[in-house]
């Protein structure tokens, strides 16, 4: 196997340095968390560990290139391993330009390999993921494990967000609880991921001016750092700033609004332009709608929906999108179409035989 | 005495000795007496009835006559249509229409409407039997426009009756009802107090395609039963999961021969007006929505779109083994909680972020209604 020592070393240093100066400042927005303790752990790392780990990972992300999912005991030391660099992340966690930014992509694998061959090859490209990697889709289990695997190679290269499908509670319902049970014979995998998602970072900064994040803006936050003040390493709540974050929607309407999804609120272009302007920002970007040309300006362009998966649910007909942030912080979307799948998936959708 | 009568009396004797005298209560022995006992409405009235059935129609009787204010007739160009209606306790209380599917009838929502008043004692019901079905007269015209040209009629009449022209409506339908509000509601109505739409269990695609294995299920079912009790028990082996609901809603469906009161067979000329454009339908409602499910999601292409644009909310009731799609007799109290929910949201936003999520906007001003 070839070995890529290069950047990836530098990028585990980087990363280990990082953690150093970050701890404290990480360790009080979450010190109401179950991560204490696990502290220690990471600051212990040996380069040959280190090394022994990307030897490892470079292994994973080679069998799930392919599509093949991992054997369980493996997802068990990857989501141990993406745990230590996750749970040092932000709640805002800051990112640099140049950046791609990338909406949805519920489980649709094969798409996720063509947005890296449209947007460049991770970690030559840097990446920020806004959410919605599992369900509905039919390879959940390899998308969510591939991103994961990336996120631990190269911590520095890509960001992976939580968006409301990240969720035990969701993920029951529309795929992903299924999709591992049928792919290991038991919900463990199910477990380790769910447990995963917890510690992802809800929102990120670019550079300052772009605030990224699954859903939109919560009438309980008014400044980018009431988001830092939550204790974000918990399941999606029902409702509050945590659970407005990851499922709000931007509306025609000014104001606020009751979301019809029973979760999360809308918001009209007045709140998105005070948040922007109250926080010096320039945009907010966004995920969580399906926009048919894979991305959509709301509010006079102060809000962007970006999505992901092209096709969406293999049958919705729609473009796919990603927006590409330069170092002078120039935008530019890529579209894509879906690309071919391997044959239709084993999984049929039963039909009842009485309607009535 | 007709044969089958004879026949059903017979049973009952033989049915006595296999168990013993020893399990006739006093009330049953009473009702053994074959003169039947005088009902007004000798349709649903079941006169010739096993010992094992006078619980379940004594109940079913009394749940008719005791839970609702008032049971009434309304009669539309020559179709009597049977509502029931328990009355809102105030000017600006909700009143929930609930629409019964095919095959049907509004005690399929017995038990929904004892929760909803349960939990909410100040909300008005109004449940009314489709053309052909229950207590409303038989038809052979089951076109999906005729039955929303019935709902229309009946609510409109409903409301002016009783002057509820201020108190909010929300419209649930299950299955067919489903099909029949989402139709009533695509164009503005704006006579009428609409302030939400409740679809239960039906997603168009799955139901278009499930058509073409009813004649198999009508041909296949039994024609009549020798019991209530056995009707409800053959209910209760596939399509119910709630014994209380099925005691209340299977003996609405037969009439006194035991037999079906809608024969599902008449119905087939209609069916490809019931369910084509459904999703579309639904969409085009401009006010809150809700979509529930029994057991999976299985949205259609349109109802995908919908569902990831946040035009509609989706409860899908998985990971229960105990329910089916009559979700709402086989989960009474949860989808009332559900529907109480969806009216507290949406009826006046603000109070409810006041009250039920203890939250003011920190910031930006006004809440949309």
């Amino acid at each position: 196997m070839d070995l890529d020592t290069d950047v990836p070393m530098e990028d585990v240093e980087e990363h280990q340095t990082k953690l150093k100066v970050t701890n404290p400042k990480a360790s009080t927005s979450t010190n109401n968390s179950n991560t204490n303790g696990r502290n220690t752990l990471s600051s212990n790392v040996h380069d040959e560990n280190a090394i022994g780990s990307i030897n490892q990972l470079d292994e994973w992300i080679d069998k799930l290139s392919k599509c093949e999912p991992l054997s369980e005991a493996d997802v068990k030391k990857l989501c141990d391993m993406a745990i230590e660099v996750l749970q040092f992340e932000e709640n805002v966690q800051p990112v640099h330009v140049p950046v791609t930014i990338c909406g949805d992509v519920h489980g649709q694998f094969h798409d996720l390999i063509e947005l890296f061959k449209i947007g460049g090859p991770c970690p030559d490209t840097n990446y920020l993921f806004m959410g919605d990697y599992v369900d509905r889709g039919y390879y959940s289990v390899e998308t969510v494990s591939y991103l994961v695997c990336m996120k631990v190679r190269y911590p520095n290269r890509i960001t992976i967000l939580r968006g409301n499908h990240e969720s035990r509670q969701i993920t029951q319902v529309y795929g992903f609880y299924d999709e591992c049970l049928r792919k290991y014979g038991s919900a463990a995998v199910w477990k380790l991921f769910t447990d995963l998602f917890d510690y992802f970072p809800i929102t990120a900064l670019v550079d300052n001016k772009v605030f990224c994040l699954h859903g939109g803006l919560s009438p309980m936050i008014e400044t980018i750092d009431q988001v830092r003040e939550l204790n974000r390493i918990q399941e999606v709540p029902h409702e509050g700033p945590m659970c407005d974050l990851l499922w709000s929607d931007p509306d025609d309407r000014g104001g606020w609004g009751i979301s019809p999804r029973g979760a999360g609120f809308t918001f009209g272009q007045d709140i998105s332009e005070q948040f922007n302007h109250t926080n010096d920002l320039s945009l907010i970007a966004r995920a969580h709608q399906l926009v048919m040309e894979g991305f959509s300006w709301s509010h006079q362009e102060s809000v962007v929906t970006i999505f992901s998966a092209p096709n969406y649910c293999y049958r919705c007909g729609n473009q796919a999108a990603i927006m590409e942030v330069d170092e002078q912080h120039n935008r530019q979307f890529l579209q894509y179409d879906p690309s071919v799948r391997p044959g239709e998936p084993t999984v049929t959708r039963k039909t009842p035989d009485y309607f009535l | 005495m007709s044969d089958i009568q004879k026949a059903l009396l017979r049973r009952i004797k033989q049915q006595e000795a296999a168990m013993g005298l020893s399990v006739l209560s006093e009330e049953s022995e009473s009702s053994v007496s074959p003169s039947p006992s005088p009902q007004p409405k000798s349709q649903s009235a079941n006169p010739q009835t096993h010992t094992e059935d006078e619980p379940i129609i004594t109940n079913y009787h009394k749940f008719k006559a005791t839970f609702f204010d008032c049971s009434e007739t309304f009669i539309h160009e020559g179709v009597s249509l049977q509502a029931y209606i328990k009355l809102p306790k105030t000017k600006d209380t909700q009143i929930f229409v609930l629409v019964h599917g095919a095959g049907s009838s509004s005690m399929t929502f017995a038990q929904l409407a004892s929760n909803l008043i349960k939990e909410d004692s100040n909300v008005g019901i109004f449940i009314f039997d489709l053309r052909g079905h229950g207590d409303s007269s038989s038809t052979t015209d089951f076109s999906l426009s005729s039955l929303v040209e019935d709902c229309s009629f009946i609510i409109h009449k409903f409301i002016e009756k009783y002057d509820l022209s201020s108190n909010s409506l929300y419209f649930v339908g299950h299955s067919l009802g489903g099909a029949v509000i989402a139709n009533f509601l695509k164009q503005p109505i704006t006579d009428l107090n609409i302030r939400g739409e409740v679809i239960l269990d039906i997603v168009e695609e799955t139901a278009v395609k499930s058509l073409s294995s009813m004649p198999n299920f009508i041909e296949n079912r039994p024609k009549s039963f020798n019991s209530i009790t056995k009707a409800i028990d053959w209910h209760m082996n596939f399509l119910l999961f709630n014994q209380e609901s099925a005691n209340l809603s299977i003996p609405d469906l037969l009439d006194t021969n035991l037999h079906w009161k809608t024969d599902l067979s008449l119905t087939q000329p209609a069916w490809d007006t019931w369910f084509t454009g459904l999703s579309q339908s639904f969409l085009t409602f401009k006010g809150p929505k809700l979509l529930l499910l029994s057991a999976h999601e299985t949205l259609d292409k349109n109802l995908i779109i919908g569902q990831m644009q946040g035009k509609y909310q989706l409860v899908v009731f998985n990971n229960n083994h105990n329910s089916g799609h009559f979700i709402h007799e086989d989960l009474p109290h949860q989808v009332a909680v559900c529907l109480l929910d969806f009216v507290k949201r949406n009826e006046n936003p603000d109070k409810f972020m006041k009250d039920e999520l203890g939250i003011v906007p920190k910031w930006g001003g006004k809440i949309n209604k």
